[in-house]
């Protein structure tokens, strides 16, 4: 399925258009979609449509500290009209923990403002050899990120028919830190995935005498410093209708006694907590609205357990709060705003508030290690991090039907 | 001359008897239409040759990677998949796909040019069963300079087996790493009439069913040939083990026996099988990423209580799971081929196991959408430098030195270094020493404010994509910002000392180029 259009444009260009947009979408699809209506304020308006028909919008809005955050994220499935998926996402935290330090080195530096200079990283200003796709940003950060269509691959396929091929479109920003490139990107793929992940690549500035630490790469270098990376994402989300979602928590524990059968445990989550992956449970994660659409977060791809001395919260997984607009990233977060004070890190906004009624915050971390060896010399090939939301009960059976 | 070469042809004989197990470094050796020999643009190949068994379906063997400007490595002898483990959470079936129905023969789909609409063909037994084609891969490098993306060759066929199909998939790629995978689509298979039953769901339009969740457990056996013997591999497992301070220290075990091994989040293990003892010998390293879903039943099918298997290459040992069925005079599973014999200077062979649970949803009705698994395997000591880029021509950055100075505690920091670059690459910057309280940004902004004395001694390096330059300077903190008199004056000698040891200073503090290229 080959795209059809993928546009980006700053959301004040757009703001005359807005009228006849919206009757212009209604004519068409007979609902309104939140996301559609959106003002991005400031961020760039996102939209792609695949072949199928379905579809993808969002604004997207690249934080000089932070990167790329995408909030209003709306997906389109064939036949369906466009709904709400997420009010917004962002990378919470980067935390690079050489394996000869006590502590990491949050890649977030607390700041009081975006446009602060005195920030240790950067967003880079891509080119034609740093973004294989289309170049987009805002006024204020322009060239920002890179906006790219991707082979998904065989979407499905049931005996002789043919197999449905699919297509993923990408969005994503690179930050800098000292010589390390951090490359922040999230994926949404025509059946309503989304892929949150992170890479590092960059060259390897870091050496350490001590092999307990570090890596011989070649005889006429230093030994490389080895590093484990904690990367933490917030997703904040907005599914379907207006109505608060809900987050369960899903186990299935053997019960050996019952011949070795796995009962499903759906556990809601009422009030903030601090949670693991528990992979003999099989435990996964469901953000569900009221109609019962929802996505699902399997933590398959979980990698290494972190450990840290200094941020309790990175010894978890999972983070589930009450949303506060002030609680933006995991640790380094900005600790004040109009109407008072807010906490500095995860730990603080975890304080067993009720998610009654309240809009959640789902917060998810994973661990990588760092152990560059010849073959990443003079850059680090690079490492990824990130995951898979999928759709779950999103629609009523699968969008797209394979012709029997 | 005939008898010369009578006696080096039993020479070799000799060799070929005395070491039975040596491999050299040689092509792949099979018949045209079932070999395989792909060239990157980077120069590296891969060349294997390849067949579809009725059980396993594809095994490739002769397995050879070339690094860009390097040698042909024979890397793995055989590779395939050796069991597809289904069970349901209700317990009441389990599958082993492989032995019990198998992915190749009449199970093998015939694929047309919409299965493969980038690639070839390839025939399996008169059809075309098996696709090839090349991509772009997700994985590479980024600097500040380029985003560049490793090419990969993709060899996959597609069997049903009931409701289910499935991908096998080999992926490898120009850097040199190798990835198979298996994708899961086609259809539900099992249900039950009673929904009230906690091992399943019921699925939107279709209230009476219960659709029953269960886990893929897929198992991969390699049997690793790394240079030119195929008898003195070495296999190790990493630990990153915590300590107490906070730091994680590397513990390295060479095994001399069989193993059979879980996965470890906490201790962040990994598993590398090397050519032979040297720590430099080329090799490959396992990470078990996949690590949320660990299967396991322990009473009735005691291997699953472990994730990854080292035993000695045993042609009677096929199937990590119901091995016996076709093969009734070997041991049954993987665990059981574990039983002590010694892996040195013996053909080795890694099976791992990766889980996948699957909870149905309304997605899933009538055709479920691909669910992909996997592992990577990357090169350790094949390539000589970051694939894509130490190859390419490159002028190092020029920075611009810096003065020793004297400044007064507390004082606000602001200064930009710039340095010049030949290529017209963007620079970027470190430091190292720098009094407490200062930072670096990797643009070259020095800020901050000193809130320490001291004296420090501080590099500063600017870098591009493949090399760098440095400069040295020495950086006083005191509480006046000038330099501090011992007694009342200064007389001449010291005076002509002090002169003299800044004129060295000086000379010391010109930027020192380093281009890391070899």
């Amino acid at each position: 399925m080959k795209n059809k259009t993928h546009t980006a444009l700053p959301a004040f260009k757009l703001l005359w258009l807005t009228p006849f947009l919206l009757v212009i979408v209604s004519l068409f699809i007979g609902q309104s979609a939140r996301a559609q209506d959106t003002d991005c304020n400031d961020a760039s308006v996102l939209q792609h449509t695949f072949a199928s028909g379905a579809s993808w919008s969002a604004c997207a809005h690249v934080s000089e500290v932070h990167g790329l955050e995408v909030s209003h994220i709306a997906y389109r499935a064939p036949g369906d009209s466009s709904r709400s998926v997420m009010a917004s996402v962002n990378v919470a935290q980067i935390l690079l923990h050489y394996h000869d330090k006590a502590n990491a080195e949050p890649q977030f530096s607390p700041s009081d403002s975006d446009t602060d200079d005195s920030v240790p990283s950067q967003t880079l200003r891509l080119n034609e050899r740093t973004c294989d796709g289309e170049i987009l940003g805002t006024d204020a950060q322009p060239d920002s990120f890179c906006s790219r269509i991707k082979n998904n691959r065989i979407l499905a396929k049931f005996g002789q028919t043919p197999s449905l091929q699919s297509e993923a479109w990408e969005v994503y920003s690179v930050m800098l830190r000292e010589s390390l490139t951090w490359n922040i990107s999230w994926t949404f793929t025509e059946d309503g995935q989304i892929r949150p992940r992170v890479s590092v690549s960059g060259r390897p500035s870091r050496t350490q005498l001590d092999s307990q630490f570090s890596q011989n790469a070649r005889n006429d270098i230093p030994r490389l410093t080895r590093a484990s990376v904690l990367a933490t994402w917030r997703l904040v989300p907005a599914m379907d209708t207006d109505a608060p979602d809900r987050i369960e928590q899903f186990d299935f524990p053997l019960d050996v006694a019952q011949g070795n059968r796995r009962a499903m445990q759906i556990t809601p989550i009422t009030q903030e907590a601090l949670l693991q992956v528990e992979r003999e449970q099989f435990r996964g994660w469901r953000i569900i609205d009221t109609t019962g659409a929802g996505y699902y977060m399997d933590p398959a791809n979980q990698g290494y357990s972190y450990a840290s001395n200094e941020y309790d919260w990175a010894n978890y997984d999972v983070a589930i709060t009450r949303y506060d607009a002030c609680e933006q990233y995991a640790s380094g977060n900005i600790t004040s705003n109009d109407n008072g004070t807010c906490g500095a890190h995860l730990n603080d906004y975890v304080n067993a508030e009720s998610l009654t009624d309240e809009v959640p915050v789902f917060w998810y971390s994973q661990s990588r290690q760092l152990t560059p060896g010849i073959e990443d010399w003079p850059v680090l090939s690079d490492v990824q991090i990130g995951f898979d939301l999928l759709p779950f009960d999103w629609t009523a059976t699968s969008p797209f039907e394979v012709v029997e | 001359m005939p008898r010369l070469l009578s006696r080096v042809l039993l020479s070799l004989a000799i060799i070929f008897i005395v070491f039975p197990g040596s491999a050299s470094a040689q092509e792949a050796s099979c018949a045209p239409d079932s070999r395989i020999t792909e060239q990157f643009d980077n120069g590296a190949v891969w060349d294997l040759c390849w067949e579809s068994r009725i059980r396993e379906n594809l095994v490739l063997s002769d397995v050879h990677y070339t690094p860009p400007a390097g040698e042909p490595l024979r890397v793995l002898s055989s590779a395939r998949l050796s069991q597809l483990h289904v069970a349901y959470d209700d317990s009441d079936v389990t599958y082993n796909d492989v032995t019990q129905f198998g992915l190749g023969g009449g199970f093998l789909l015939t694929l047309s040019a919409e299965d493969c609409p980038d690639g070839e063909l390839l025939i399996i037994q008169s059809r075309p069963a098996l696709c090839k084609w090349r991509s772009t891969a997700e994985s590479g490098i980024q600097t500040a300079n380029q985003t560049a993306k490793t090419q990969s060759l993709h060899l996959f066929s597609i069997s049903q087996v009931g409701a289910y199909a499935y991908i096998t998939s080999w992926t490898f790629y120009a850097n040199g790493a190798m990835e198979p995978g298996i994708g899961a689509t086609g259809a539900l298979q099992r249900s039950g009439d009673d929904t009230s039953l906690p091992y399943g769901r019921v699925l939107e339009g279709d209230p009476d069913t219960l659709w029953l969740s269960h886990t893929h457990s897929y198992y991969w056996r390699l049997d690793f040939d790394l240079g030119d013997s195929a008898v003195d591999d070495v296999f190790t497992q990493t630990r990153y083990e915590l300590t107490s301070a906070g730091t994680r220290a590397q513990r390295v075990e060479q095994f001399t026996t069989e193993q059979a091994l879980r996965i470890n989040p906490t201790e962040q293990v990994n598993w590398t099988i090397q050519a032979d003892a040297s720590t430099d010998s080329p090799a490959y390293v396992i990470e078990p990423i996949r690590s949320g879903h660990r299967f396991q039943r322990i009473d009735v099918e005691p291997h699953t209580d472990f994730d990854f298997f080292v035993t000695v290459a045993n042609d009677c040992e096929r199937f990590a799971s119901q091995n016996a069925r076709f093969n009734p005079d070997c041991l049954n599973d993987v665990l059981q081929f574990v039983d002590g014999q010694s892996i040195e200077n013996q053909d080795l062979v890694v099976w791992n196991r990766v889980s996948f649970h699957h909870v149905p949803r309304n997605e899933d009705q009538r055709h479920m959408h691909t669910h992909w698994d996997g592992f990577v395997m990357k090169p350790r000591n094949v390539l000589t430098g970051t694939d894509g880029i130490s190859d390419q021509a490159n002028q190092a950055p020029m920075i611009t030195p810096l003065d020793d100075r004297i400044t007064k505690l507390d004082d606000p920091v602001h200064e930009n270094l710039t340095a010049t670059d030949a290529n017209g690459d963007l620079i970027l910057y470190t430091a190292s020493g720098l009094p407490s309280g200062v930072s670096l940004n990797s643009q070259g902004h020095m800020h901050g404010t000193t809130d320490t004395q001291g004296s420090y001694s501080v590099t500063i390096t600017a870098l591009d994509d493949q090399s760098e330059s440095t400069t040295t300077f020495q950086w006083t903190v005191n509480e006046t910002g000038v330099a501090r008199r011992k007694s009342g004056s200064t007389t001449l000698i010291g005076l002509a000392f002090l002169v003299a040891s800044v004129a060295i200073r000086r000379r010391a503090n010109l930027a020192v180029i380093r281009d890391t290229q070899h």
